[in-house]
């Protein structure tokens, strides 16, 4: 279980965060609901582990992340974390498949089946140069699909993604809901909850 | 995984992995270069004035051979003994007339017709010999057989008939022990010019025109010229100061060294040190400096891709063997080309400088210091880089090196 409570977070004079509440539950999956620009990705990035809280506590199955060294968070985040980018991020010099398995350590088969799932499979040699917004975000899911871990933590993880695809990629991240795992992910648009068991919308600043 | 995606990066990211290369070579050549260059100089100055800065000569004052005076066999070892003589080289020296009938001078309203110049002369080689290690040619040949030939310092002596130094193949008239004969120049040489002998024979073709009696009588027995071969420059002095003591019952012989040359090498070699070891410094540091200085500007280049292995799971150790791979992989790169690149320079590193009327060529060589000494400079450059490179970072923190994207 994930838990927030009262968490703050700014950026220089702007607040972004403010005394944020939210539990993650296994098998619940928790939708971030909002526009552009309202928080979705720092609070995301907070829960994964990828920055620090200013204010409040956020434990990861009952400890106290807070009170963590950052080799401590590091480890945490390596154990349980699996995450994907709003903008995905891909190594540019190695092809979508290479982008699996060199980073994750997976092998060729086990990503290149996930890619295909994923309506990859005649783009694995293909750069990321070559690939379409959409395509890229596949990879990246694929990614964090692949590592497994008992949290999935996925920024805008529909976005540029044809209804098609956003069937297919929502229900690779349910499943690992339904295999017992925590999902957290963000959307813009409210029909993207809809298979959320909780939403907690944010509002610009 | 991380030298897998090391060498993916290395090899696909071609512009870059090339000026990093570029850099780290001049980096690498600059070092295998520079001090390398120092070290022959020095080297090559020191073998020189220990060569040629280190002789000194016992002479008689005049022509020895024309009043019969010699050194004793006593006197000889006795000089053998003194610290820091190398060696002692005895020769008899003898009197070569090169032979002039034809040349006709005008002179202060004089005609002179024919004209005998007096030299002093050695054999080439064995006991009472010059010694064959000390002859230094400058062209041609040293005799070989009964060639009925000689090697003559140009320097020490000239034709009169034509005002020019002899070349080789000039065929001469010339008389020892008041036999006459022709002979020809096979070699030029050029030697310390204390030793003052501008011609040397060919022992088996004087012993054939000469007879083996007269030979014997003319050019062997007790020596009456020493070349005392000293250890080092430094001792050169010390040594002739010594020598001096033992002579004291040969008023009439001199010790002679070149003084100016000895103060003058002593001096290169004093001051030049400091130097040399200041280019090995100097280079040492700006290779380091070049090839750090790249490298960090390359990982600056795009840190969220770091930051990115963090957060799929890869450890901060995971982060800095892919950073010192895909370094280690340039380095090697550019240690080889680095290797071929100052062995191509090298040749043209060639230093010549005028001594004794001639040229001492000083030719850079690189060692295997140099070339094991880069290769540890580039492992240790590429370690220091990537665990820079990881503690920054890391220190930065993962959000702020994702935000580069």
């Amino acid at each position: 279980m994930i838990k927030l409570e009262g968490a703050w977070k700014s950026y220089g004079s702007v607040s972004i965060v403010e005394g944020m509440e939210l539990t993650v539950e296994e098998g619940k999956p928790l939708c971030i609901l909002g526009r552009s620009g309202c928080g979705k990705s720092t609070l995301l990035k907070l829960l994964a582990l990828m920055d620090r809280l200013d204010r409040g506590t956020l434990s990861i199955d009952g400890s106290d992340v807070s009170k963590m060294n950052d080799a401590e968070v590091d480890k945490l985040r390596r154990d349980k974390i699996a995450y994907t980018f709003q903008e995905p991020l891909l190594i540019p010099y190695v092809t979508a498949l290479e982008n699996v398995t060199m980073v994750t350590g997976v092998s060729g088969e086990k990503a290149a089946e996930v890619l295909g799932k994923l309506g990859l499979a005649d783009r694995l040699n293909y750069r990321p140069q070559k690939l379409s917004g959409g395509e890229r975000k596949r990879v990246d899911v694929a990614r964090a699909v692949l590592r497994a871990k008992p949290i999935m933590v996925a920024d805008e993880p529909l976005s540029n993604l044809d209804p098609k695809t956003s069937s297919i990629v929502m229900g690779m991240l349910n499943s690992h809901a339904e295999r017992g795992g925590m999902l957290v992910y963000s959307a813009v648009e409210p029909a993207e909850a809809e298979s959320a068991a909780q939403v907690v919308k944010m509002e610009r600043k | 995984m991380s030298l897998s995606l090391a060498r993916k990066k290395a090899w696909n990211e071609k512009g870059w992995s090339a000026a990093i290369i570029v850099i780290m070579v001049a980096g690498l050549s600059v070092w295998l270069v520079l001090p390398s260059i120092g070290q022959s100089l020095q080297s090559g100055f020191s073998s020189y004035a220990d060569e040629v800065g280190t002789y000194v000569v016992v002479n008689f004052n005049g022509y020895a051979f024309a009043q019969n005076r010699t050194l004793s066999q006593g006197t000889i070892s006795a000089i053998r003994s003194i610290a820091g003589v190398q060696k002692v080289y005895p020769i008899v020296a003898f009197e070569t007339d090169f032979l002039y009938p034809n040349l006709v001078m005008n002179e202060s309203g004089f005609t002179v017709r024919g004209m005998t110049e007096e030299v002093e002369s050695a054999v080439i080689g064995g006991p009472s010999g010059f010694p064959t290690s000390l002859v230094a040619l400058t062209s041609g040949h040293a005799p070989v057989g009964a060639e009925p030939g000689f090697v003559i310092n140009a320097a020490g002596v000239s034709d009169p008939t034509n005002g020019k130094a002899y070349t080789v193949g000039q065929i001469t008239n010339m008389s020892i022990a008041r036999v006459n004969f022709t002979a020809t120049v096979v070699g030029i040489n050029t030697f310390n010019p204390l030793v003052n002998i501008p011609v040397l024979w060919n022992a088996t073709f004087l012993q054939s025109e000469l007879g083996q009696s007269l030979f014997a009588q003319t050019a062997s027995g007790d020596a009456n010229l020493l070349i005392v071969q000293v250890a080092t420059v430094g001792q050169v002095e010390a040594v002739a100061s010594q020598v001096t003591n033992v002579l004291t019952s040969y008023p009439d012989f001199s010790v002679t060294y070149d003084q100016a040359t000895v103060t003058d090498l002593l001096s290169v070699e004093s001051s030049t040190t400091p130097i040399y070891n200041l280019i090995g410094v100097v280079s040492l540091v700006s290779s380091v400096v070049a090839v750090l200085l790249i490298s960090y500007i390359a990982v600056r280049r795009r840190n969220w891709e770091t930051g990115l292995l963090v957060s799929q799971g890869w450890t901060w150790s995971q982060v800095a063997n892919f950073l010192w791979s895909y370094f280690i992989i340039l380095a090697g790169v550019a240690y080889v080309l680095s290797i071929l690149l100052s062995l191509a320079v090298a040749p043209y590193a060639t230093f010549s400088y005028q001594v004794y009327g001639s040229t001492l060529h000083i030719n850079t060589s690189i060692g295997l210091f140099a070339y094991a000494s880069a290769a540890l400079i580039a492992i240790a450059v590429t370690i220091a880089v990537s665990q820079i490179m990881k503690w920054r970072l890391k220190k930065a923190g993962l959000d702020a090196i994702l935000r580069d994207y």
